[in-house]
């Protein structure tokens, strides 16, 4: 791995950017953490840590289109940077490397 | 979730959580994260319901207050151009001759408050800023003793006042400790050109000014290691010698009747403002001899000095303690040990429980004088508050208009917070003149010598309070002000339920209720001080005269003295009788403690006195008989007083001995004399015995507290019938002058002894007076404020109530009623609290005034009055406008 350090949090944020894809905001990524973990997040901690990774060149913004109710807020949506796949992938090789580091007797031993 | 497509009702959320999230969050964020609160929001509303709903809303902001998200902000300080400020001040100051009497009322307020603060933090300053020009002040350190008893570890005794030896003692033995001198004190007549005079000279060793760094500003610094050699201050070379250079002089010191000449080697600077050792005359420890006798110098046992270490620099200091302690514990068999308490210097001065002869400051003083002005500091805080927020919907129409020509609402309220800080800095400014001012009353009211010198530290003051004043005021002010929609800002639609209401109304309470319970605190110190001067003291306290006899140890010529006195002051028929006594008047008195046959100790008051006491005094008799001269009673008849008696549990006293175990010579009660208040009325009639004979009971005595070494007359009081006082002091100092050249005749009067041991109440009386005066004069004119505030609001209404028949008393009493509610309010609430406050002051005398229920009603009536007349007058003159005035107004 590079000097780019990722916390456990902050890769599975941005995790759930990359599966939702076109629909990634806020709320969206802690619902989609909700259902695939079952792990209830608080939603600001999320978007502290969606602006983290935007700092970190991992994920970009842009806002949504006009809404449709009079005074209604627009939508930040998250997309992720062709930066964070590579950092998730090298993530995963690592992980993989290191899996197969572990003797497979502890496994069988279970 | 695809809901938010198609037009929903939404859910309101919570305003004040939005509020706050605007106030931290980046504007460039904020959209974004609204969306997805809001959604979060409608979803738990309908999973979980509102009010779980409206908690997760707010978690959720508090939860996004991390430095990530509030230090994005960029610091907007480019937009604060110099232009801009300029103008602001420019608005302030039109808006100030506007509106003339607010301007007035609430820079006056506030400067007075400045003030009170000026004077308390140089007084604070001054009185924390003691002994620090000693260049190892870091390494003095005063010794302190404490006696413990091995058996029960219980502390019989702690003081600084220590045995003549230690300091010595630690010297040779313990290591850490490199330097050490005693300081001693004592009362000595120094004569000059043959007029005698009083005067407190120091006893101190050679390296005394090693140690401490008094600047000497001529002679040579060597001088205290020379024989018949002293130091004085600056300020006593100009008292005794003027312009003329004083090396080399000498000085005639009479102490205890034997004369002996001093030569001037050395003049210091004092420092008497900065230093809790006085250093006026500065003798070579030698000369200490002549007034204490060899044993006392030579024993461990009697406590009458001070003793200062220097320690090595770095030493732990409880380990030199702990050393110390070994070395002074010389018998591992005696029922008591010592615990030497090394004072730092810096902590003498401050210090109220481990005192010796150093002076110092209750450091409760200071932080009651602190507390005073916290509470003057809030009173006039929420003047400004109330009046700038009442003011400041007057300056609606101005707001809005800002609004509309693109005034962002952070500009207003940086133009808000500018004018605050304007205003309150002219305040401080003005303050800083008035504290300048009233320094000479300040200084007499707290008994202090503060010079007023520009520093820097009082600028920072001056600044920080009128930022804090600002970011206060300022931040309510746009509170209330900058979120009015610009619409109704500019219709200067104004709801009279303004949110501020009742919060104002609440800072008018607090306000008055400081200031009742405060006056209240005023007439309960004034009412005990009154009782305490007035009340019986079971002795004559008018018209006696207290004559001091030198300080001679002599017994034998103290009573040939007295005699002599006696015999020719008669001859005047207006003394009518004349005694003596050891103890005076303004002292404690002496204590002697004894071990009791049944092998406690106990502790009883002594005095020595003459015949005639009793009839000098006024003291009443009952039973038994007094001392008679014509009788020549033995020296082993005593007389005791009622407490006494009582104490021990006697029926008939006259048959009883005093059960102290060593009294080898028998002694006889020969009379009981009724309780009389020899010491302050704080504390009880303690028992007490009397004697003719210094020697009578001393044999049993294990210990003897005295101001003066050894018993003896000190004392003289002379009675005389009322009338004109000089020609009598005339007669007694000629008589004096005849036998006594050499001792300067020093006289007082009792009862002005008598109230000066109250001196210290009365200050606090003063001062806490002063602070209610300054409170609710601030708390006062704020009302005023309002009352003309609200007048000015209500113009219109008052014109259309008239047109429609009301009459004027309606009218007043309509304007007037609100504040005269909160006023009363603030009287109900002040109440229980002063009388928890008093009650717990005066519970430090034994014996205590009442606490009358009227003086409640009194201050209540009074602060109700003031403030009935001046709302009231200020409402009748609104409503005796013609209505077509106050109609056409606007």
């Amino acid at each position: 791995m590079k000097k780019t350090y990722l916390g456990e949090f902050e890769e599975l944020v941005l995790t759930m950017v990359w599966i939702l894809g076109n629909n990634a905001y806020g709320n969206e990524v802690v619902k989609e953490i909700k259902s695939q973990y079952d792990r209830t997040v608080n939603l600001s901690a999320a978007h502290i840590t969606l602006y983290r990774l935007e700092d970190k060149g991992f994920v970009k913004s842009k806002m949504g289109g006009a809404t449709t109710t009079r005074g209604g807020r627009r939508k930040r949506y998250f997309r992720i940077t062709n930066a964070g796949v590579s950092l998730l992938y090298d993530l995963k090789e690592l992980r993989q490397k290191l899996w197969k580091l572990i003797p497979q007797v502890n496994l069988i031993g279970i | 979730m695809k809901g938010h497509n198609r037009p929903q009702p939404q859910p309101p959320p919570p305003t004040l959580a939005i509020r706050i999230l605007r106030w931290f969050c980046p504007d460039e964020l904020l959209e974004g994260i609204l969306f997805d609160f809001q959604e979060q929001y409608a979803e738990a509303i309908v999973s979980s319901g509102k009010r779980k709903a409206k908690q997760l809303y707010y978690w959720n902001v508090i939860r996004l207050f991390h430095p990530s998200i509030f230090l994005r902000n960029k610091i907007t300080m480019s937009y604060m151009n110099i232009g801009l400020i300029k103008s602001h001040l420019l608005v302030a100051s039109r808006s100030m001759t506007k509106f003339k009497f607010y301007s007035i009322v609430n820079i006056l307020g506030l400067s007075m408050a400045v003030t009170f603060i000026l004077l308390v933090f140089l007084f604070v300053k001054k009185e924390m800023g003691y002994d620090n020009f000693h260049k190892n002040g870091a390494n003095i350190y005063r010794v302190a003793m404490a006696v413990i008893k091995k058996e029960t570890g219980e502390v019989t005794s702690r003081s600084a006042i220590t045995s003549v030896p230690v300091g010595n003692k630690l010297l040779d033995e313990v290591p850490a400790v490199v330097a050490a001198t005693r300081y001693a004190s004592s009362t000595v007549t120094i004569i000059k050109n043959n007029v005698p005079s009083e005067e407190v000279a120091y006893f101190v060793d050679p390296g005394f000014l090693k140690i401490f760094d008094f600047p000497v500003l001529n002679g040579s610094d060597q001088a205290l290691g020379l024989k018949s050699s002293i130091v004085i201050s600056r300020q006593k070379a100009v008292q005794y010698f003027g312009d003329i250079d004083p090396i080399g002089k000498t000085l005639t010191f009479n102490m205890n009747d034997s004369i002996s000449s001093f030569t001037i080697q050395a003049v210091i600077d004092g420092k008497s403002d900065q230093s809790s050792l006085k250093v006026d005359f500065l003798v070579p420890f030698e000369a200490y001899s002549m007034l204490v006798p060899q044993e006392v110098i030579e024993s461990y046992n009697y406590g009458i000095l001070e003793n200062y270490v220097l320690l090595q620099p770095n030493t732990l200091v409880e380990e030199a303690e702990w050393t110390s302690s070994n070395v002074l514990n010389f018998n591992p068999d005696d029922d008591s040990k010592v615990e030497v308490i090394f004072q730092p210097l810096s902590s003498i001065h401050l210090e109220n429980d481990i005192v010796g002869n150093a002076a110092y400051t209750n450091p409760a003083k200071l932080l009651i004088m602190i507390g005073l002005v916290f509470l003057v500091f809030i009173v006039s805080v929420i003047n400004f508050i109330t009046l700038s927020t009442g003011h400041a919907l007057v300056r609606l129409k101005e707001i809005g208009l800002r609004k509309v020509l693109g005034a962002h609402k952070s500009m207003l309220r940086f133009q808000l917070l500018i004018e605050a800080f304007a205003l309150s800095f002219l305040a401080s400014m003005i303050g800083l003149i008035l504290a300048w001012v009233m320094l000479p009353v300040f200084n007499q009211l707290v008994d202090t010598q503060i010079k007023f010198i520009p520093t820097w530290d009082i600028l920072l003051v001056l600044v920080g309070i009128s930022a804090l004043v600002a970011l206060v005021n300022g931040g309510l002010q746009s509170l209330v002000l900058v979120d009015y929609q610009v619409i109704n800002a500019l219709h200067g639609n104004v709801s009279s339920k303004s949110r501020s209401g009742f919060f104002s109304q609440s800072l008018v309470v607090v306000q008055f209720t400081i200031s009742t319970v405060l006056i209240i605190g005023t007439i309960i110190i004034r009412s005990q001080m009154q009782y305490v001067q007035n009340k019986d003291l079971g002795f004559e306290k008018n018209n006696l005269i207290q004559i001091s006899l030198g300080n001679s140890d002599d017994t034998e010529a103290a009573k040939v003295l007295v005699a002599r006195l006696k015999t020719q002051s008669l001859s005047n028929s207006r003394i009518s009788s004349v005694t003596a006594s050891m103890n005076n008047s303004s002292e404690p008195w002496t204590t002697l403690t004894f071990r009791q046959i049944d092998e406690t100790d106990e502790k009883l008051c002594y005095n020595l006195v003459s015949n005639d006491y009793l009839v000098t005094m006024g003291v009443e008799l009952l039973e038994g008989e007094f001392f008679d001269e014509k009788k020549g009673n033995p020296s082993t008849d005593i007389v005791v007083n009622e407490s006494l008696v009582r104490h021990f549990g006697w029926d008939n006293p006259l048959e009883q001995q005093i059960p102290g175990k060593d009294f080898n010579e028998s002694h006889r009660i020969i009379g009981v004399v009724k309780d009389f208040h020899f010491n302050s009325l704080r504390s009880k009639v303690d028992p007490l015995i009397l004697t003719i004979d210094s020697e009578t009971l001393l044999d049993g005595v294990g210990g003897l507290s005295t101001y003066m070494w050894p018993p003896n007359l000190y004392q003289l009081y002379v009675r005389f019938t009322p009338g004109e006082i000089p020609p009598i002091i005339d007669h007694l100092s000629e008589l004096w002058k005849q036998g006594n050249p050499n001792i300067p005749f020093t006289y007082s009067f009792v009862d002005e002894m008598v109230a000066r041991q109250y001196r210290e109440e009365k200050r606090w009386g003063d001062i806490v007076n002063a602070a209610s005066i300054f409170a609710i004069f601030i708390a006062w004119m704020g009302l005023i404020g309002l009352t003309r505030l609200s007048v000015q609001r209500r113009t219109k209404e008052i014109g259309i109530r008239k047109v429609l028949g009301s009459s004027t008393i309606g009218v007043t009493s309509l304007l007037s009623k609100k504040f005269l509610l909160l006023v009363l309010g603030a009287n109900l609430i002040a109440w229980p609290i002063s009388y928890w406050l008093a009650d717990s002051w005066l519970t430090s005398f034994t014996y205590r005034v009442a606490i009358n229920p009227l003086i409640f009603l009194i201050s209540g009536v009074s602060v109700v009055g003031l403030v009935t007349l001046s709302i009231g007058l200020q409402s009748l003159i609104a409503a005796r406008i013609n209505p077509v005035e106050s109609l056409k107004y606007e």
